[in-house]
């Protein structure tokens, strides 16, 4: 069940184009529960707080 | 990313030409919290902080993007101006009705008008979120939303409308053995199930709760929980 490996994640907000095929939505509706994101880089934002009132693409990456 | 350290990750971003922002799910919290067991992966935030969409990022339709940055604020709040300040810290407090008197003072060469707007939208939208949660009988989302907003709208007009769901959730038969249902489930989902028996009990409990509230919201949840779990036995 647990997943070992440290994800990171990439925000980006939400743009420009991406191939339009219907959605496979697992979890529409429901609210993000509270993300605590480590190092976060590549931004102004200092948590994931910063990120209130915008629109995010959370997409998750690993490296090993 | 396994336990390597933070450069190894600054590397391979630096390598990839990556422009976007990045940091590390902390516990791996939010991977576990949207069943990510492999990659690519993505999960879309609306403004509001609702969850519109997960799945391939390759298979994102344009049209939920455009529905999702619909009403968002205009700049992230790292961007705005000095006179802006007491916006944001409103903001980040949850104190809407202040967020809102405050970005009223604003001028529009500090987005007021584009910040007031926005903050508008995302209390619409929380608003609608907890109905949507109680329509489709997820009384527990309903409660929790509902809980929450009494206090973040406090002094709005829409605080009522979080006032009535409470009561609602309260007065509706139905609510209460799905809301212990739900509760029960969330402990499971919150459990630390690395060993196999722990995971084979779980999914009993999670069998026995299924049979107790059959066809609500919670008998969904635990149907969806068990099948992640015994995709879990399989890694």
């Amino acid at each position: 069940m647990s997943i070992r490996k440290t994800w990171f994640l990439a925000l980006a907000l939400a743009a420009s184009a991406f191939v339009a095929e219907p959605a496979r939505a697992q979890a529409p509706g429901s609210k993000l529960p509270q993300v605590e994101l480590e190092g976060l880089a590549q931004t102004g934002a200092k948590t994931y707080e910063d990120f209130l009132g915008r629109a995010v693409l959370l997409e998750f990456f690993a490296y090993w | 990313m396994t336990d390597e350290a933070k450069g190894d990750t600054e590397k391979w971003v630096s390598s990839k030409g990556a422009k976007y922002a990045y940091g590390y799910d902390k516990g791996s919290k939010l991977a576990r919290y949207f069943n990510v067991s492999g990659i690519p992966a993505a999960v879309l935030v609306d403004a509001s902080g609702t969850v519109v969409w997960q799945g391939h990022p390759g298979s994102l339709d344009e049209s939920l993007l455009a529905k999702a940055t619909s009403g968002a604020l205009p700049k992230p709040l790292w961007e705005w101006t000095a006179a802006a300040k007491a916006v944001k810290n409103a903001l980040l407090k949850k104190q809407y009705k202040l967020a809102l008197e405050e970005s009223a003072k604003l001028t529009e060469a500090d987005g007021g008008p584009a910040i007031k707007s926005a903050i508008e939208g995302i209390v619409k939208s929380k608003v609608e979120g907890m109905k949507t949660a109680f329509e489709k009988g997820d009384f527990l989302g309903a409660e929790t939303a509902s809980n929450a907003l009494q206090k973040e709208l406090d002094g709005l007009p829409e605080q009522a409308e979080a006032a009535k769901m409470a009561a609602d959730i309260k007065a509706d038969a139905k609510a209460a053995p799905v809301l212990k249902a739900q509760r029960q489930i969330a402990k499971i989902r919150e459990a630390d199930l690395s060993k196999r028996k722990d995971i084979d009990a779980a999914i009993e409990d999670l069998q026995k709760l299924q049979k107790n509230v059959p066809g609500t919201f919670a008998a969904e949840e635990a149907a969806a929980l068990i099948l992640q779990l015994r995709a879990s036995k399989k890694k």
